[in-house]
This record gives structure tokens, sequence and C-alpha cells, in this order.
């Protein structure tokens, strides 16, 4: 049914081809038949009388029925991808026809750049397309976590906090050490700003929340092209650097409507818990060092856990006409995480029309949608709000069942009042009922986008566009704390917190678009100016209560604690960029692009404005010079591009700052640079597409990317009265490989389509920061290394460290437990074990050496079946919650230590206490070299199977598709306690692989219905 | 059509290139901060590293290091990484260091830079750099401060004599230029609604700035600073002039963290047992009493230094502070005690016993307390420390020091009682009093429980009494100025660790006998 969708709207371009010249005069008869091809009815397929006007399209049965012909008309049928049939009518009354699938099926149409359409063949670079029907087969509350597996070059995190959470999506590795390095989005051609929340990591954290992409409802999606090269950037601006997602959504179909209404029910499970221990009590502060407890005592924490489920309901209706064309679209998804009381809900509504006027010359298109979403006591990681560290940390021994009454009556107070007899120990520990239930987390957004597009085809092969849209959504976020929360927190009346803000993008542009041909020669140019314009306002009020429990800002205690901050920021980009593609036999291409932007942020630097071209050639090997039958295409291509980008806003001009706690203004502990330049990415990649043996397709894409002055921030020593400095400088390279290889094929009905991504990426640090002008001194500087973040506690846990030759994801260590001139340990009198500080020392680093996809569909009669396996090979990740669970003596290992008697340490045996709890693991996580953990894993990613009921069993009138679906069914390799893919905070670069009592993976499973009309 | 693409492309590149950007600079200002070169913007975040208000900052430095003062005890164990039990996470022992550093600095060079080096506003970033700087002093050592400057990334260090030289230094500059100012100009105050301590008032910043002078120079044995501070005689000589940070709105950290998790500040015993055993009227204005019913009627401090918390630790005496309640940074009484030592030491002349009793009777007058026949007690002592809630923890206390003057006859112990009212009137500024202990040996603070970090300081009771003689560097320090660093550590003449004396500090403990 998508697949019909779909289809009718590529066969919308076709027929759009043809040019419409009315010329019927007598009407002799109808014919009537079915359009089929090698698997089956094709659906969408344009039927139309040779030379004549208008024409119908195929039925979801590949049915037609085309009135107005006499014989010796000539009926064509066309599809993209097919070869077009030409068939004499000679007065029958059925003509059924069997299409082939065209030798030359790559000559595909992909909307590449600003919405412009192009053959793949042409283009130099690597452009992968996920279909619709693979996005909404096991549909996610953010369709982003729904392109995992199925594209080359991209490595996609889901963010922790469940059902909606934005994601972290990096194609081709990490370029840049400070700015953002995840993707672009593009909706039908125009640049999506990606508000997202979420979160920069760190034990003490706002949790991670929802992003601007996931507002986009699935189904409205007809197909998603990934950009992995900054080759587009030319054409899309510049944060196009580090890859670009488009989206294209659907239009209204001609001549024919459709009713489609679907529904996805998928629940979730708690998955890849840390291994917990019940078998040994209670001790002093909190720790459960305690005695064996009776066999009878059970406590386990995955019971704490809910079912989540994730309802998704949508209706959409397609209609139209040759000139008038409507799209219109409503969906509800309502979902509940696994963590009891949180919640995520989104309603959208979308419609999308367009008209033809003035004999065609005119196009508008219309667009407008309206999103509703709020999200409720998400959870993601960290000791703020979040119930899993009390429930982890659970003293055993304890009664768990007890602290579900999370309050109790206090008539002292006279109210309710928060229960937790175990205190809030080192992680502001709360009862975990109380966390999701009296520390509410409210976030309510409206947004909508418009739309709107005007092309005038001057001549057949000019024409004119101009763009409009604009996307503007308001946020209110409230945090509710009543009286008795921890008054870390809040006052003993409790606290309200109140964020109102807003961000509002605009873009326009206007482009020419010339398609002429001269012989064997094709010229195809596109040249245009646009504006992008993107203002964001925030006003923030929070502090305690005077009145309990009252959450209003007309409550809140002024004279003591009272944080207010209001801050905005507005940017702004004009740019003029040329294309120009010169085709010679439709074999050979040439693409020469050009932009220039002038960039607000650039505003007081030495430069205003920055130029980036780009150069590419693709060759159709298989059209230029004879090759073997079996060998049915071959496609060389090579390009180079350089995609500068500004730093941040207000570092060329920077302002005191203000302290919402202090109520002071500050100067900036940033040591000050000047002669800012723009961030400039040069890269070039060589490509090969094939197709051989009618069933094999083979893509391979080299790439290597440099990034230059890129603007760094390195660590101060605190006596230079600074806590960083900036420095320009720097050369990281990313060289890889993406390789995407398919088979398809049917025997008798049973079709096999089966595709494997494969990604390698290498990321190194060519040069780091040399020759650094100090701008106060005149000093030539250099700094041989940057100390990043440390990944948990400050030299407790690892630590990122940048240094020429490593790349952007090393980590480093320097504790080893200490030991003595004979390599023994060192036991202190105490019988301790002491770490000692040993240096920085690698230990590897946090991105991934290789990830593979593995997409399978089997398919027989209406029965068919999806598997995908995902595979990431190599990379560190550092579980924080592991050794703080060993530290606390509530894990599995610190109980068989303890079976054991202890674990073994020169010859004998080490106190398990002692160990963990007083040597290798702090309250704030364990010691690196202990606690990291190889990333590699092969998982069963996602799982479908649908079944197309007979449309005979509802007389034609009705489709009606039933599906069972499931995403991450099954971890078939995982040496690390948690999920290596699931993100902490998907914003921070360094903040990565880390757990920090972070939420547990989920399994989900569900089904699908639809219906279509 | 040709002259179509050329119109067009014309009126774009028109449309763009023809002045659209000249808005630029106003999208490239934040337009919600203030980016003005006046000094008078940015000195009011400069006052938080002499005393900090800021919560976290205060829980850091003063109520965790300052812990050692034995004013306090943590409430919480944080994991067992903790500086009363010797062995504090690198994390947190760099704050002492790091804060003040970044907090200062960065301001100073740009009131520097605006003032161009001159002027009232210069004059009194001078003076707050070099009072936040003597705390950090007393804490590590050596350390960079004459040779701090705008674009240095790393900086050479001073010897921690040097440190002190060039404090004072600044500090009497400072005073000599606001002095002037105020000549010139006595009823101006530029900084009345933002000075969280006297208000603009430059005059008592004057005082301020030569009571530290007397401070730093009694502590490093400075004869000829104190006695020329001493001389001109504009020292805090009343309450009215006492440097008390006003807490305003963000409210007073101690009795915030009273809150945090239940409770994580406790009065310590040390101060409860000397207030208790000299019936001392001052305890009700700086405790609460205990909470457990059956001792409702007591204070009760809390051991410093636990391993394990006793069961009921959050039951223990709490300061007795409000959100409003000013927090003293030096007063009237201490200068009082000051003078009398420099009796001692030869240095000044006149009547130690008066200066002395002067400074009791203005510590009483600080906090509101009748003084009665307290001066002339001459029977009572300091008492043992004797736990209900914790039978375990008792300490029986060796000194017998007494209150009147007369009471005691050698030099010696005149020098204990000087210290040990000295240190009752300094409550609760707990970094000072570390440091005066460390220097003097008083008073007889209960040694810390336990010792996890008994490579550097032994679990022995000796050793624990001894206790930390300074905090080890920011690791940061380590490894970002290393080589100055290490030449830092050479100038500290010891290992850089929590067992180094710094060069004034008293060798071994006295014999309170």
């Amino acid at each position: 049914m998508f697949r019909y969708v779909l289809s009718a709207m590529l066969a919308v371009v076709v027929s759009g081809i043809l040019s419409p010249v009315a010329d019927a005069q007598e009407q002799v008869g109808t014919v009537s038949g079915v359009i089929t091809d090698n698997q089956g009815p094709v659906a969408g397929a344009a039927v139309m009388i040779k030379g004549g006007s208008g024409g119908v399209m195929t039925g979801v049965d590949g049915d037609y029925a085309l009135a107005g012909v006499k014989p010796g008309d000539v009926i064509v049928v066309s599809l993209l991808g097919y070869e077009e049939l030409e068939i004499p009518y000679t007065g029958q009354a059925v003509l059924n026809a069997v299409l082939n699938v065209s030798s030359e099926f790559l000559d595909e149409v992909v909307v590449t750049a600003l919405g412009i359409k192009r053959e793949e063949k042409t283009l130099a670079y690597n452009v992968q397309q996920v279909k619709a029907e693979e996005l909404t087969a096991v549909k996610d509350a953010n369709f982003v976590n729904s392109l995992v597996g199925k594209v080359a070059g991209v490595q996609i995190q889901s963010g922790a906090s469940g059902p909606g959470s934005s994601t972290r999506v990096v194609m081709r590795g990490m370029k840049s050490i400070e700015k953002n390095n995840t993707v672009l989005y593009v909706i039908d051609g125009i640049p999506m700003y990606n508000k997202s929340f979420g979160g920069s990591g760190g034990a003490m954290e706002s949790p991670t929340g929802s992003e601007a992409a996931a507002d986009i409802n699935p189904d409205d999606i007809e197909s998603v092209n990934m950009l992995t090269g900054p080759s587009a950037a030319a054409l899309y601006g510049s944060e196009a650097a580090n890859g670009v997602i488009i989206i294209n959504t659907k239009r209204g179909s001609e001549g024919k409507t459709t009713l489609t209404v679907s529904n996805s029910t998928t629940f979730s499970t708690a998955y890849m818990m840390p291994e917990m221990q019940s078998r040994y009590g209670m001790s002093a502060n909190g720790e459960s060092w305690g005695p064996a407890l009776s066999s009878d005592y059970s406590f386990d924490p995955r019971k704490f856990f809910n079912t989540g489920t994730n309802v998704i309901n949508s209706v959409s209706l397609s209609t139209g006409n040759e000139k008038n064309q409507t799209y219109i679209s409503a969906s509800t998804t309502n979902s509940t995480g696994i963590v009891p009381g949180s919640k995520y809900n989104r309603y959208n509504f979308s419609a999308r029309n367009t008209t033809k006027f003035l004999n065609d010359k005119l196009i508008l298109d219309f667009g407008a949608s309206f999103i509703i979403q709020n999200d409720h006591n998400l959870v993601s990681q960290g000791t703020y709000y979040n119930p899993i560290t009390g429930l982890y940390l659970f003293p055993r021994g304890e009664d768990f069942n007890e602290v579900r009454a999370y309050e109790r009556w206090s008539s002292a107070q006279g109210r309710y009042v928060q229960y937790w007899p175990y205190g809030a120990g080192v992680h502001n520990i709360q009862n975990p009922y109380w966390v999701q239930n009296r520390n509410n987390r409210d976030m309510n957004k409206r947004r909508y986008m418009l739309n709107a597009s005007l092309q005038y085809n001057i001549t057949d092969w000019i024409n004119v566009v101009a763009r409009v849209r604009t996307d503007e959504s308001t946020y209110r976020n409230t945090r509710e704390y009543y009286a008795s929360t921890n008054q870390t927190f809040c006052g003993e009346n409790g606290g309200f917190y109140l964020e109102k803000s807003s961000d509002r993008s605009f873009y326009g542009d206007i482009i020419a678009n010339i398609d002429k041909k001269w012989g064997d020669w094709r010229l195809i140019a596109n040249v245009g100016g646009s504006i992008n314009d993107q203002r964001y306002e925030s006003n923030m009020e929070a502090g305690d209560l005077l009145i309990a429990n009252h959450f209003a800002t007309n409550n809140l205690n002024v004279a003591e604690k009272y944080k207010r901050n209001e801050s905005a920021w507005h940017d702004q980009t004009q740019s003029v960029f040329a294309s120009v593609e010169v085709g010679w036999r439709n074999a050979l291409f040439l693409t020469l692009t050009g932009r220039n932007d002038w960039a607000s942020q650039l505003a007081f630097s030495d430069q205003s404005s920055f130029f980036y071209p780009s150069v590419g050639l693709s060759a159709v090997i298989s059209e230029l010079a004879p090759m073997p039958q079996w060998f049915t295409f071959l496609k060389v291509r090579g390009s180079f591009s350089d995609v500068s980008t500004p730093f941040a806003r207000f570092i060329s001009n920077p302002s005191f700052e203000y302290n919402d706690q202090t109520n002071t203004w500050t100067q900036s502990k940033i040591y000050p640079y000047r002669n800012l330049k723009p961030e400039s990415t040069r890269s070039w990649e060589l490509g090969l597409n094939m197709r051989f043996l009618e069933s094999l397709s083979l893509d391979v894409t080299y790439y290597r990317s440099n990034t230059y002055n890129q603007t760094v921030y390195g660590n101060l020593a605190a006596s230079s009265g600074y806590e960083k400095f900036i420095a320009q400088a720097g050369n990281v390279q990313n060289q890889g490989v993406e390789l995407a290889l398919g088979y398809t094929n049917n025997w008798g009905g049973f079709g096999w389509d089966s595709g494997l991504t494969f990604t390698f990426n290498e990321n190194k640090i060519i040069e780091l920061a040399n020759d650094i002008k100090n701008p106060i001194t005149g000093e030539i500087v250099d700094i041989p290394e940057i100390q990043k973040e440390f990944i948990g506690q400050n030299n407790v846990a690892p630590r990122v460290i940048l240094r020429k030759g490593g790349s952007l994801s090393d980590i480093y260590v320097n504790h080893l437990i200490a030991r003595d001139a004979n390599g023994n340990v060192l036991i202190n009198s105490d019988g301790t074990l002491s770490m000692e500080d040993v240096g920085y020392m690698k230990v590897g680093s946090l991105a991934p050496k290789a990830n593979l996809g593995w997409t399978n569909t089997f398919s027989y009669g209406g029965l068919s079946l999806g598997i995908v396996l995902t595979a990431r090979i190599g990379g560190l990740v550092y579980s924080a919650t592991q050794g703080i669970l060993d530290y606390y003596g509530v894990s599995e290992t610190s109980a068989v230590a303890r079976d054991n008697g202890g674990i073994p340490v020169n010859y004998g045996m080490m106190d398990a206490r002692l160990f963990y709890n007083k040597g290798i693991s702090t309250s704030g996580g364990g010691h690196g070299a202990y606690y990291l953990y190889d990333a590699t894993n092969i998982r069963l990613q996602e799982l479908a199977l649908n079944y197309t009921l007979p449309s005979k069993w509802f007389k034609d009138k009705m489709r009606m598709t039933v599906g069972f679906v499931a995403r991450n069914l099954a971890m078939i390799y995982c040496k690390a306690p948690f999920d290596p893919e699931l993100s902490a905070s998907t914003q921070s670069n360094y903040y990565q692989g880390v757990d920090y009592f972070m939420l547990p993976s989920t399994r989900n499973f569900g089904f699908n219905v639809k219906f279509q009309f | 059509m040709k002259n179509i693409i050329k119109i067009f492309s014309v009126a774009v590149l028109l449309s763009v290139l023809g002045g659209c950007t000249k808005n630029f600079e106003d999208y490239n200002t934040d337009p919600k901060a203030i980016r003005k070169d006046d000094p008078s913007i940015i000195i009011p975040s400069m006052f938080d590293p002499l005393m900090y208000i800021q919560q976290n900052n205060s829980q850091f430095v003063d109520m965790m290091v300052g812990t050692l003062g034995g004013y306090f005890a943590d409430g919480s164990r944080w994991g067992n990484q903790n500086y009363d039990t010797f062995n504090v996470s690198d994390d947190w022992n760099r704050h002492t260091y790091d804060k003040a550093f970044t907090a200062i600095y960065s301001n100073y060079f740009k009131v520097e830079k605006i003032t161009k080096g001159e002027g009232h506003y210069y004059a009194i970033a001078k003076l707050l750099k070099a009072a936040a700087m003597i705390r950090v002093t007393d804490c590590y050592g050596p350390m960079p401060y004459s040779k701090v400057r705008d674009g240095e990334m790393r900086v050479e260090y001073d010897s921690h004599e040097d440190v002190y030289k060039n404090i004072i230094a600044d500090l009497s500059d400072a005073a000599r230029v606001l002095k002037a100012y105020v000549a010139e100009a006595p009823n101006s105050k530029p900084l009345a609604l933002s000075d969280p301590v006297f208000a603009g008032d430059y005059g008592k910043w004057v005082k301020f700035a030569n009571s530290l002078i007397m401070r730093v120079a009694m502590r490093t044995g400075d004869r000829d600073a104190f006695v020329d501070a001493y001389n001109a005689g504009e020292y805090i000589k009343t309450n009215s002039d006492n440097a008390m940070m006003d807490p305003k709105t963000q409210g007073n950290p101690y009795s915030i963290a009273q809150a945090w998790n239940g409770g994580e500040l406790f009065v310590a015993a040390s101060i409860i047992d000397y207030l208790t055993g000299y019936n001392d009227p001052r305890i009700e204005a700086y405790a609460l009493k205990c909470t457990k019913d059956q001792h409702a009627d007591k204070y009760i401090g809390l051991r410093r230094g636990y391993e394990k918390m006793p069961t009921d630790h959050k039951l223990y005496s709490r300061p007795n502070v409000v959100a409003s309640t000013k927090i003293p940074m030096l007063v009237a009484a201490e200068v009082q005690f000051m003078i009398a030592e420099a009796v001692l030491n030869n240095w000044i002349s006149g009547d130690a016993k008066t200066f002395y009793e002067t400074g009791i009777n203005l510590s009483f007058e600080q906090w509101g307390v009748p003084v009665g026949s307290y001066v002339t007690n001459a029977d009572l002592i300091p008492a043992d420390h004797n736990d209900p809630l914790d039978a375990n923890s008792g300490y029986d206390r060796k000194t017998t020091v007494k209150i009147a003057w007369d009471a005691e006859t050698s030099e010696a112990k005149h020098r204990e009682q000087i210290a040990t009212q000295r240190w009752i009137a300094g409550y609760p500024n707990g970094l000072e009093a570390w440091a005066e202990w460390r220097r003097t040996g008083y008073p007889e603070l209960c040694p810390s429980v336990k010792s996890l970090n008994p490579n550097v300081i032994r679990d022995d009771q000796q050793s624990r009494a001894y206790g930390m003689r300074r905090l080890r560097y920011s690791f940061e320090e380590a490894s970002l100025n290393t080589e100055n660093y290490n030449k830092g550590v050479a100038l500290l003449k010891g290992a850089d660790n929590e067992a180094t004396n710094l060069f004034w500090a008293k060798k071994s403990l006295p014999n309170y006998n």
C-alpha cells in the first residue's frame, strides 16, 4: 500500500513530463485490465493514450480502466523503474500487460539539494534512499530510530529516555572537536532547525528529552535520502557538512482517492539491566555489605519497570486530479515508558496541496503542519530526577514493597510527605515512586510549519522557483517539586521551575533552473539565493514555594534562592549559490557547485563571508564501453568539496556572563581569541555503483575528509585566571569506506530482498594546535594535547584526551592498582589496596571501528518477513553504574566475590568489600581501567512479519494488512553490562558510551494493522 | 532567455549583497547580556571568593576544607572521600584553588584593562584579589601570585614567603588609593548597592585591608608589616567595622546545606566542648540543641572523620543560622587578640591582658550575648567530648586552659589563652581557624576518628590529631602547568601531599597539659 502511494507519486513525476495536449473528440471504447510485473500486480503505473491527454493510474491490484480509446491508438504503460510499454489498441476490452524492470533502473529519481530532482546516475556523491515502507515497517515514536542498519556510513544511537527520545546521528565520523557533529535534517528541500533537548551528559544534568526531528509523522514520509558526505553542502549550506537526512513528504495523488487508516501498537520491556544481587544484606551508610540473607528474601529491581506501550494511529487521505492534488493526514502517538509515570504524546496534523495554473505553467505547492507534543517525567540517566538510583542501590534485606506507598500522612505538617527511610546517600536518592509522582517534569510543545513554493515554467527548459518555509515552536517546561522532596532540589514547601521558550526559523529562496539538451549534451544549472533566519528566546523563573504545593510563579519565594534568566539569539545566513551539471550522452556527468554565505556569526571578525566550491564527476561506464552481458550497470564517481562553517555565535563579540544563582555578571572564563576564521572541511570521495548477475548490486564509496581551523577549547590551569582557551587550529581527518551490497531475487512467487551495509571510519588528529599565537602576549604557544572531559567523576573515570596522531574519541585512564617493586599488589597497613596515579595512558576509543547492518525481506504472496540485524565492531564503553553497584555491594559480581571468599590478590584472597568499596571503585563510579568494556555487539534490530489479506475477501473495496513487529528483539553478542548503542546525551561529542544510572534499553514488540480504501 | 538569467542573477546578487548584512552586528550581540566597559558591573562577582555565598562553592570550600578548623563536621560521607578523613578526591580538592583563581582573575584583568590600573575600582579589585588569595595560599603554600597576568597561560610560582609579601604590598597599595578617594569624595559610594560587605563604604574597606595585613603578618611572623599597620591605627576596632558577608538573596549557605539530603552540616564536637566546658553563653548564638528527644536539652557536637556515620548523626547540633545570617570574615575581637599576641612577641608595647579581655568583650558584643563574669572565670576548663549518641567517640581533652588571664602564668599558656579565645570568637570562619590551628597548635581539637589515607597520615591517634597540614595542589595545575608546578613543589620543600608543613606551621603538636 505504501508502495502504491509511493509509486503514485513517482508516476505523477513521469506523467507530468508528458505534455498535455487535448485532442479527444470521439469516444469509442473503454479498455481495462491488470498490469503486473514478475512479482505480481503493479500499482500506480500510468496508463494513457500516446499523444493524448490525461490517463489513469493502476489501482492497488494493478487494475485500471481507460476510457476514450479508439482503435489505432497506442496505449502507453509507464512507471518509473520499468521499461515503458507501448501497446497498439485494436478494440479489445481487456488488455493485461507485464512490465519489465528497466535495465536502467538506476535512473531512479532522487530528490537532492533544494528539492531538485536528479537521476541518481548523474550524482557524483553517495545517496542512499530509505523508502516509506522500510520506515513504517516497525514504527517508532521517533522515526530516526527506524533508519538504524539501513544505510552505510551512519552511526545512529538512540537516546536513553525512552519513547520520542532524541537520537544521535553521526555520518562518516566526528569531524569537529567542539561543534555539533550531528546531521542536518532537510524537509522537502529546506533545512530544519533541529531543536534538541539532548542533554549535555554528566551526573547532575537534566535528562535527555525529545528533538524537533522526532515530531515528524512517519506516515507522512514518502522517502528519506541520506547524503553521508558533505558534497551537497554547496546547496544546503554549511550545516550540511556533517551529512544530511532529506525527508520528502507525501503529496496528493492524481486521479485516485485513497484513504489509509493504520494502527501500530507496540510494547516495550526493560532489557539489558545490570546484574544485581539480593543475597547479602544492608550494612552501614546504606550499603549492602552485610550478612547473608535468608533464602526466602527476594528483591528484583526488574519488577519496578512497567511494560511500556506505544500506540500510533494514523489516518491519511490522498486525492486529486490532474490540476490539483491534496494530501491530508492526522496521527496520534501515545507512549508510556518502562519507568512508571513516564509518558510521551504527540498529535500531528498536516495538509498539502499542489495546484497547477496558467496552462500548467505555474505550480503552487502549499503545505501546513501542526504538532502538539508533550512529555512527562522522562528519565534518562544521572542522579537528578532519576528513580533508578534508589532502585538499584536499595539496601538489600529491606522490603521494597514498603516504599511503594511513597507518601505517608504527616499530622505535624498536615500533608502527605515522602516516605524514604534510607537517606539520600551520595546520589541525592529519593523514593523512586516519589521521583516519578511528586517531582513532575513536563514539557509541552506546540509547533507549526508552513511552506509554500511557486514554480513558473518560463519555457520547457527553464523555470523559476521561489519557496518559503516557516517553522515555529513554543515550549513550556515545568518542574514541580512537592514539599518533602529532597531539599537539594527545593525548599521545604516545595519548588517550581518554569521555562518558556520559543524558536522560529524562516527560510526563503529563489532559484532558476535550466535543463537544456543539445545533441549529446545536456546542461542542467541552478542558480539562486537564499536566506535562513533562526531565532530563539527563553525565559526562566525558578525558586522555592511560599505556600506548599501550589505551583505557580506568583507563589515563588523571591527573597531567597530565587533564580531567573532570560536568553535569546538570532542567527541569519544569506547565500548565493550555483550548480552546473553538464551531461554527455547520458553517461558522463560533470557537476560544479559554488556557494557564498554571509553568516551573522562572523560579524566582528575579519571575514564577513566565505565561499565553498565542489566538483564532481560521474561516468556510467556501462553506457560508454561494451560490458559483459551479465554486467548491467557500472558507474564510477568522484567528487571533491570544501565546506566552511562559521564559528559559534557571540564568540567574536563576547559579553559579560550572567550567573543566575549569584545574580552577578562576570567576565568570561574563556581566554579571548581574535582573528577567528570559519572552520573548513575539505573532502573527497570515490565510488562505484554496479549491478550485475541480474540480482546483485554493489555500491562502494571511499572517502576522506580533513577539517581545518577548528575552534577548540582547551583547559587552562586555573592560575592563568581562566578555565579554558580558544584556539583555532587543527586538522582532523576522517577516512573510511561505505559499502552497500544488495541482492534481489525471486523463485516462483517467493522473493528475497537482502541488503548489507558496512561502514568503516578512521578518525585521526593530524594536527592539533601548533603555532597558536597568544593574542595578548604575542607569544607562540604549542599545545601538544587538549584534555577534554572525564566521562564521569574527575580523575577516576576515563578521560578524553586529544593528541596529535590520536583520534577525537581516544580515552585515557590514569589510575591503576598500586603495586610494589615485585609487581605484587601493594597492601596498606589496614589491609586495603591503593590506587596509584600512573599518568595518562591510552586505553582505546569510544568510537566504533565498523558498523554493519543486514536487512532481509522474504515475501511470498501477501506474506512478508523483514529482518534487520545490526552489528557494531570495536570501541569501548564505560559503566559508572557497574562501579557504583560494586561499591555498594549490590552487584551480582560483588556477591559472587563474597560467595567465593574474596578476590584473588597476591596468591591470597582479598575481602570483596575491601577490593571494591575501598579499592577499585568509588561512590561516583569505578576507576576507568577496571570499568571499561568492549562495545562490540550484534543484535536482532528489527523483525516485521506482515500479511496482506487477499483483497477479494473485501470485494476489492479495501486492502488490509496485519503484522507482528519487533525492534531490538535480541542481543546476540554483547560483553558490556549495558546497551552500548544507547546514548545518555545525544548533544555531547564526548559523553558517549557512558552509563551513569542510564535507563536500561528496551525490547519492543507489537502489531500493525492497516486498512486502505 | 539569457536576459532573464542575467536579470535574475543580478537581482539575487543585489538583494543579498546590497546591505542586508548590516544587521549582522546586532544579531551577533547577545541581546540579554551586558557588554559595557564598566568595572562596577563585574566587581560584584569578585566578592564571593572572600567568603563563599554561592552554595556549591561554599560547600566545597568553607564547609568542607573549613571543617579542619574545628567548628563544623560534614553530615555526609560522600562515598568516603573527605577532608576530615584526609583522603579527599582530586575532583573536590581542586575547588579551593581553581574557583578562587578563575573567579578573581578573569574579572581582575578586565578591571585592570578598563581602568588602566588606576583609581578606586582598580584598588578595590586589587584588594579583593589579595584577600581571596590569602585563603588560597594558606591552604596550599607557594603559588602563582606576582607573575599572574593576562595572557600568561602557565604562570611561575612565588615562594610562599613572597606570596604573602606581595599580598601585603597589594593590600597596602589598595588601602592607600581608597583612603585618598574617601578623603576626596567622602560621600561617594560607587558600589553601594552591590557591595555585600560594607555597602560601598571604602573607609571600612581600608580598615579591613589593614586588618588583613595584620592577620597575614602575624601568621608569617612579619613584624614590620604588623607594626606599621598597627601604628597607622586604621584597622577594625569596633564591631560596626566588622567585615561581614551578607548572603543577600542567595541565602546563607550554611543554612541551605542543613536542608540538603536531610542535613549536610553539623557543629563539630570541639567547639561545643570548649563552649560547654567554659559555660560560654555564646553557645546559644552559635548552635542549636540536639534533636534527639532524650537529649533535647543538650548541645552535642559531631566528631569529624567518621568512616561510618553514627546512626543518629542527623540529630546532632546544627549551626544556628537562618537565610539572612551574615558570615564574619574578620572581626574586631580577632584584631585585639592579634595585638595581644604581638605584645607577647615584643613587637609592640602594651598590656596583653587588656587586649585579650577587650577581644572577649568585643566578641560577646558582636554576638549580642551578655558577658557577665566570663572574663574573670578562673576555674572552668574545656570539656572532654562525651557523646551520648555514640559512646565510642569520646575524647579525653588534656588541656586545662582557663579563661581568666591571671589564672595562667606561663607565656605558653597565655598564648594558648589568646589562641583559644581567638578561635572561639572566630566562629564560623573555618579556613582561618584551620590556618591558625596549624600555626599555633591551639585549640586542642578532637582528632579525626579515622584516617582513610594512611599512606600520608597514619591511622593512629597522634597522627590524626596532627591532622592535615595543607592541601595538595589542584591536579589540573600538575597536568597543565607542569613545569612551574614542579618548581613550586621544590619551593614547598616537601612532598605535594597533606602531610607537608607550610613554613609558618608549628612542626609538632604542643603539649596541652
